[in-house]
């Protein structure tokens, strides 16, 4: 059941209904119990037999809370290890064991001692297993760290842990936003569906006008012998799959923003128009924000930071992309993408660059702006090279595809062609609202123009998501992860 | 609340006006984006429109009904002048249109005739060959196409049905398998053009679709006058594809079992292809046309054994043409003439169709 279904939005308005009656007729926490049942009865129906082990998972990182907030020393430390051991060992089990299966077999044979995979064990990956796990070792260690009260609410954790809107492909929510508002429901306003609604509409239209007809394009290439692709092949299914791969999940997080807000929820930015970055370090600042903190705040920071010599925080942004790429997927390119931000980070900061920050404004008039421009252009190329480890299927891909493009950047094997009108009308759609939350640095730019603009602005949102809608079947690139 | 209520009626005005703005438009838009736009007309919609204006570009009231065929078969047989040699027999659909035309084109000697329908499914194509028994001669290459995008429409009677953009109303029967090994057919209630146009016949087949056809939906059917609004046929498009996508996988999902087990369908298919040309003295060529994508009935993996076993000639597209090379295929979803031209020297170098040639 995924957002472009209509089979969730089926689900979506009853829950919608009793999320603003409930509170009314049995007081606030109706609501939360009404949430959390709708969350499992949602996720038992992709695959009931994973429900258990969410519903495991929680209670054991809720029991474990509470011990390290009664526990003292040694034994809170304790504690935290064995929470941390579990959740991550169990998302180690479901995500990598295949993956780690697959390399021994492939190393085996290898170096010519060849082992049969009859014993290997083969899991399905459940859904949302990497942002449900995150989000309870946030928790964890937050309790740990005596940033937050451990839970007494059973219900209240498994909420947060399994909250629909954001418990297939995040994003990663802190319990300091996200439980805090568990804990302390809010009324419903007319104010939140209409926010809602705007975010859906924009969800939709990116994921479904957008990333859904780029799909083929990019797959006919990538899927492609690739002897023959030529350099310009490449580099345009890349280019493509740099925009498809930013609405896809950019248009999940606006889905799930905008669900959550009609619920009475507010779930912070995780985008904020990646593209116009001109660094490494700004770009991070931009794309998937609640992994990228995430990492920071329980990865990089206890891992030593940017504290230390130079080779060390070389070291700590090297390991912490490492493994911010792991998690994307138990695949080498996505190491191989990891190792490639880690590396163009560490690039940025010794040559001295410094970043930018989102909304920072350019300076330097007509030629600044200039230099602005070009830099993000330059800058989008390198993102997009990212981009290339990341769709690769393999490694013999990714050295064949690095090849055409350095060597023959403008051979065709006649496999570029054009996007369908709608998908092209909606990137130029998605450019110019990018570019006006971009110069407003606002995302509600729209709310300064006077109400019937926005009304013309919606009606021709909503004739956009018809002009492109076709058939949005396919998942969302995230829902794997 | 207020202030809630005033956008929402002030977007649904502006959404008002701009369909019909839309509408204004496209009266004077070029031909591509009107029919951009006239995909999403309801079937009873396309076809009415069809009857109403028989010129209009992309008509399809007319082609490819069975008795049609069938009768135009046998005059092409007729005028065959006595000595007549073998003939390519050829049953089929673009895919195979245009593979034995390449193969004519490189060896002008072979003769080809044929029945033949516009994204004919296999059962159109089955229904075409037995009934058409009577007019070929021994020693003649019976070719029958396969197109594995067509496949989930041996669950239906009629591309009007499940072809929702191009709803060609010409109808075929449904073959399902029977205890005694064999297929069992259901004609439809309306088997030509004329039956069509016969408002009685035309109502008992609608009642006949809603209840034994497995892929009507009523998205493509219901409510025929939202038309008039651009904005509602976009809708409609998506809605009744995506529909008729769920349908047609539900099918391919299950070859051996289920309402309509058709790899086990096709496997009958070929096991009688074979007896009867067998007995009539003739040679059997079946063309596996894997359609572009991984989402298409497998048909090398599900019938590949039975041709082996029966040792019947085929041509299995996918061994020259792989589903995901985008290179092999044009954008309509058609083959490129270079794989067509290897289609048609596999096809020539076959010893029946060779001997044909001579």
């Amino acid at each position: 059941m995924f957002f472009t279904q209509l089979s969730f939005w089926g689900f979506f308005l009853p829950v919608l209904g009793l999320a603003v009656v409930l509170p009314r007729l049995f007081g606030p926490y109706s609501r939360s119990l009404m949430l959390l049942a709708a969350s499992w009865l949602s996720y038992a129906f992709w695959d009931w037999r994973f429900l258990g082990l969410l519903i495991v998972s929680t209670a054991v990182v809720w029991a474990i809370a509470l011990r390290i907030e009664d526990a003292e020393g040694a034994a809170r430390k304790r504690w935290l290890w064995l929470s941390l051991v579990f959740s991550i060992g169990l998302l180690g089990v479901f995500k990598y064991l295949n993956f780690f299966v697959d390399s021994f077999i492939g190393l085996m044979a290898a170096i010519g001692m060849p082992v049969t995979d009859d014993w290997a064990v083969r899991l399905i990956l459940p859904l949302g297993i990497s942002f449900y796990t995150f989000q309870t070792v946030g928790y964890t260690i937050d309790v740990y760290r005596r940033t937050l009260p451990a839970e007494r609410s059973f219900a209240n954790v498994a909420l947060f842990a399994s909250f629909f809107p954001t418990l297939a492909s995040g994003p990663i929510q802190r319990a300091g936003d996200l439980l805090a508002q568990i804990r302390a429901p809010r009324p419903i306003l007319w104010d939140d569906i209409g926010r809602g609604a705007v975010l859906c509409l924009l969800g939709l239209i990116k994921k479904i006008v957008i990333a859904d007809a780029l799909a083929p394009q990019v797959a006919a290439i990538y899927g492609a012998d690739p002897s023959v692709v030529g350099g310009a092949d490449v580099i345009y299914a890349t280019w493509l799959f740099a925009i498809q791969i930013y609405c896809d999940f950019s248009g999940y997080t606006d889905i799930a923003r905008g669900v959550a807000r009609m619920l009475g929820f507010d779930l912070k930015y995780n985008f904020l128009q990646p593209y116009f970055a001109t660094s490494p370090q700004e770009f991070w600042r931009r794309w998937h924000i609640s992994l990228s903190t995430w990492l920071r705040d329980y990865l990089y920071i206890p891992l030593g930071g940017s504290r230390g010599g130079s080779a060390a925080i070389d070291r700590n942004l090297m390991i912490t992309m490492l493994l911010g790429g792991l998690w994307h997927g138990a695949a080498w390119n996505f190491v191989a993408w990891g190792g490639f931000q880690g590396a163009v980070q560490v690039i940025q900061r010794r040559l001295g660059l410094k970043g930018r920050k989102p909304g920072q404004p350019v300076a330097g008039g007509i030629v600044g702006k200039l230099r602005h421009i070009v830099t993000v252009a330059l800058f989008f190329q390198v993102t997009c090279y990212g981009w290339l480890l990341f769709r690769a299927t393999s490694f013999d891909q990714i050295a064949a595809f690095t090849a055409h493009i350095f060597t023959a950047p403008l051979r065709t094997a006649g496999l570029i062609s054009a996007p369908p009108v709608p998908a092209l009308c909606g990137i130029l759609f998605l450019l110019l609202w990018d570019l006006c939350a971009e110069t407003a640095d606002d995302q509600r730019f729209y709310m300064r123009w006077p109400l019937a603009v926005r009304a013309c602005l919606w009606a021709a949102m909503i004739y956009l998501l018809a002009f492109g809608a076709t058939t949005a079947t396919s998942v969302f690139i995230y829902a794997k992860f | 609340m207020l202030r809630q209520l005033k956008i929402v009626l002030a977007t649904l005005a502006a959404l008002v006006v701009l369909d019909i703005a839309v509408a204004l438009v496209l009266t004077k838009a070029p031909a591509s984006l009107r029919s951009f736009f006239d995909y999403g007309r309801s079937t009873p919609g396309k076809l009415t429109q069809w009857q109403d204006q028989p010129g209009l570009n992309g008509n399809l009231l007319k082609v490819a009904w069975l008795p049609d065929g069938l009768d135009h078969a046998r005059k092409a047989f007729e005028a065959e002048p006595p000595g007549t040699g073998p003939v390519i027999r050829n049953y089929g659909m673009s895919f195979t249109i245009q593979m034995v035309e390449t193969a004519t084109g490189m060896l002008p000697g072979l003769r080809s005739s044929g029945i033949l329908g516009p994204g004919a499914p296999p059962n159109y194509v089955y229904a075409a060959f037995l009934d058409d028994r009577a007019h070929r001669r021994p020693g003649d290459v019976v070719l029958f196409g396969i197109l594995s995008k067509n496949v989930p429409g041996l669950a239906s009677f009629s591309n009007q049905v499940w072809a929702f953009e191009q709803p060609a109303p010409f109808t075929y029967p449904i073959f399902r398998p029977d205890t005694a090994g064999g297929l069992t057919r259901t004609d439809p209630v309306v088997a030509s053009f004329g039956d069509f146009r016969d408002p009685a016949k035309s109502a008992a087949f609608d009642a006949q679709i809603r209840t034994q056809d497995m892929l009507w939906t009523p998205e493509a059917f219901a409510l025929p006058a939202l038309d008039a609004s651009p904005f509602a046929r976009l809708l409609r498009r998506a809605f009744a594809n995506d529909a008729i996508d769920a349908r047609e996988t539900a099918v391919t999902a299950h070859p051996l079992d289920g309402p309509m087990p058709w790899a086990e369908v096709l496997i009958r298919m070929i096991r009688e292809i074979d007896r009867i040309t067998r007995e009539d003295g003739q040679t059997p060529v079946i063309m596996l046309i894997q359609s572009q994508g991984t989402d298409t009935a497998p048909l090398m993996k599900m019938l590949g054994p039975t041709l082996k076993e029966l040792g019947i000639a085929y041509i299995a597209t996918e061994e020259t043409a792989p589903p995901t090379d985008a290179r092999a295929f044009l954008p309509d979803g058609h083959l490129t003439p270079a794989v067509n031209k290897i289609l048609a020297r596999q096809f020539l170098d076959m010893p029946a169709v060779a001997a044909a040639a001579h």
